[in-house]
């Protein structure tokens, strides 16, 4: 059993760059603890992505370092192995088999089919298990590629705007299977995400990125009080 | 409903392959053939089942690749010739005959092809691991060495004045050769190890194939096993090419016609039955280029898309 640091995710004097081009100048540090749902919420272009990017050991890193528990993800010993035990990732734009049904699609990430039957019954995809890839609705879709991802069983569900593309009705029932899916589990969630009001309602930590700053880390009822999204997103709650 | 389909697909792959070797220039009878002494006999064993057997290994090789970039770089329009190594080989094979042959024989025209393939696609991996990180980014590169290669093949066609038949020919449209059937042994031997190694690689390419992210964080390193499934990909390739030029349409086209008749919902069946289905299209596709008006034999390639275009409108038509 590896020793975990008390926190999650620590950034040391990180600085970010996204094919050479710098994307904070002020140097990041923070921490996100163990047990959260934390959300990590900026305007476009503000380094959401590229710190998913770190967190998988991509080198984005121009300098500092940001740590998965102990273990920094730029150092070399950091391969896809270790990577997919801390993180299991669900990227912002899809790429996917469209022959693939449902079923079979999960299958690639798990061999137990025990896991794969609960996973369907709890994302509530069951009745599409047979169902290509290309014959889903988008909102569908995002749920099987969530199972996908569940079923890896790592430390972190990492999601990068997961309901960017899904309509009012799409979000909510995303947003409600993901916090459903957390009270079962306790996994660690760390959602970048858009959606200020299933923040309020099921995230428990929060990320602000901002201006090229850390503008905010801490409890998400914190951000919500200090009135921090005028700053982030110049709005007003 | 679905083996209905796999019944008829067998069906069809099992009668290409049959009929093949006995359409040709020279009608060939089945009692004939059993008959040691007679012409009929050496023909079909010494001539038409060697190039079956090529034909066959060439088209399976084609189809699996096809299939295989297809799900690599997450583009339905990838085919075999996609990243630039058949121009390669292709090249090299041209540069052989004019310049080494004398000296070496044609014998090892092959192994010039095979390696030129290799050396291009060491190129390729060496420069993925710096600009070229990305799938998109590779293609780019193909098809830019395509264009570039190509050029260069074209230039020194017209240059050397002689071989502009055979040499463009051979690049545009493919050309099966006769070969002895120790060379064919050889030939389909190598492709079957090499297709069953890339068979075993299903499950990564399946993951390989939900992005690069993705792929890491379900502990898959991008790099590495694209780099290893190139270098398979570049000696199956080198190989088909030297032996018969570039062939189009099979690459490209086996794997949507499997996709759309036998709706395969796993990755190892799709790769399977477009293996088989393209190494059966392109034996009755030689069969066919040899028969249809003798003496006149046409390019493999015209036929492919000759017989090929039509069957998959109607299949793409039907659902």
């Amino acid at each position: 059993m590896e020793t975990l640091d008390k926190n999650l995710i620590t950034a040391e004097k990180l600085q970010l760059a996204h094919n050479g081009v710098p994307v904070n100048q002020m140097p990041w540090d923070f921490s996100i603890p163990l047990g959260q749902l934390t959300a990590v919420v900026g305007l476009n272009g503000s380094g959401k992505t590229t710190l998913i990017q770190a967190l998988l050991g991509e080198p984005v890193i121009h300098r500092g370092g940001v740590y998965l528990g102990e273990l920094k993800t730029s150092s070399h010993r950091l391969d896809a192995r270790e990577i997919s035990k801390w993180i299991s990732y669900v990227p912002q734009e899809h790429f996917y088999p469209g022959h693939l049904t449902v079923f079979s699609f999960l299958q690639i990430a798990s061999t137990e089919l025990s896991e794969v039957e609960a996973v369907l019954k709890k994302m509530g995809i069951n009745e599409l298990r047979d169902k290509n890839l290309n014959a889903l609705s988008s909102g569908q879709r995002q749920r099987a590629f969530l199972a996908r991802a569940i079923l890896q069983k790592s430390r972190i569900l990492v999601l990068d705007e997961p309901t960017n593309h899904l309509d009012p009705e799409g979000k909510n029932s995303f947003w409600k299977t993901l916090a459903q899916f957390r009270k079962d589990s306790n996994q660690d969630i760390v959602v970048s995400t858009h959606d200020l009001e299933y923040i309020k309602k099921y995230a428990s930590y929060m990320l602000a990125l901002g201006q090229g700053q850390v503008q905010f880390c801490g409890k998400q009822s914190d951000f919500f009080a200090q009135a921090c999204a005028q700053k982030v997103f110049g709005l007003i709650d | 409903m679905r083996s209905k389909h796999l019944y008829f697909f067998y069906t069809f792959v099992l009668v290409s392959i049959a009929i093949s070797p006995f359409l040709g220039s020279v009608e060939l009878s089945l009692s004939k053939i059993f008959d040691v002494s007679s012409p009929e006999h050496r023909i079909f064993f010494d001539l038409r089942i060697p190039r079956l057997l090529l034909c066959f290994a060439a088209g399976a090789s084609l189809a699996l690749l096809g299939a295989i970039y297809q799900m690599l770089f997450h583009n339905p329009l990838a085919e075999p010739y996609v990243l630039g190594v058949s121009t390669a080989s292709t090249l090299g094979v041209f540069l052989f005959e004019h310049y080494l042959s004398q000296y070496l024989g044609t014998y090892f025209q092959g192994i010039a092809g095979l390696i030129s393939a290799v050396l291009y696609s060491l190129l390729l991996i060496t420069l993925s691991k710096k600009n070229l990180r990305n799938p998109e980014r590779i293609i780019l590169f193909g098809m830019g060495s395509n264009f570039f290669l190509s050029s260069v093949l074209f230039l020194l066609v017209s240059y050397f004045q002689s071989a502009i038949g055979s040499g463009s020919v051979r690049w545009l449209f493919g050309q099966v050769p006769w070969l002895d059937m120790q060379m064919a042994l050889i030939i389909f031997g190598s492709s079957a190890v090499i297709c069953t190694l890339l068979l075993l690689q299903s499950k990564k390419i399946d993951i390989l194939s939900l992005g690069d992210g993705v792929a890491k964080s379900m502990g898959v390193d991008p790099q590495t096993s694209r780099r290893n499934i190139l270098i398979l990909s570049s000696f199956l390739l080198g190989m088909t090419s030297s032996a018969i030029g570039t062939v189009g349409f099979v690459g490209l086209v086996a794997p949507h016609a499997v996709r759309l008749w036998l709706k395969p919902n796993q990755t190892r069946p799709l790769f399977f039955y477009s293996l088989i289905l393209g190494g059966a299209f392109l034996a009755f596709s030689d069969a066919i280029s040899r028969s249809a008006l003798p003496p006149v034999e046409f390019p493999v390639g015209v036929v492919t898309t000759f017989l090929g275009g039509p069957i998959f409108l109607y299949l793409l038509w039907k659902r």
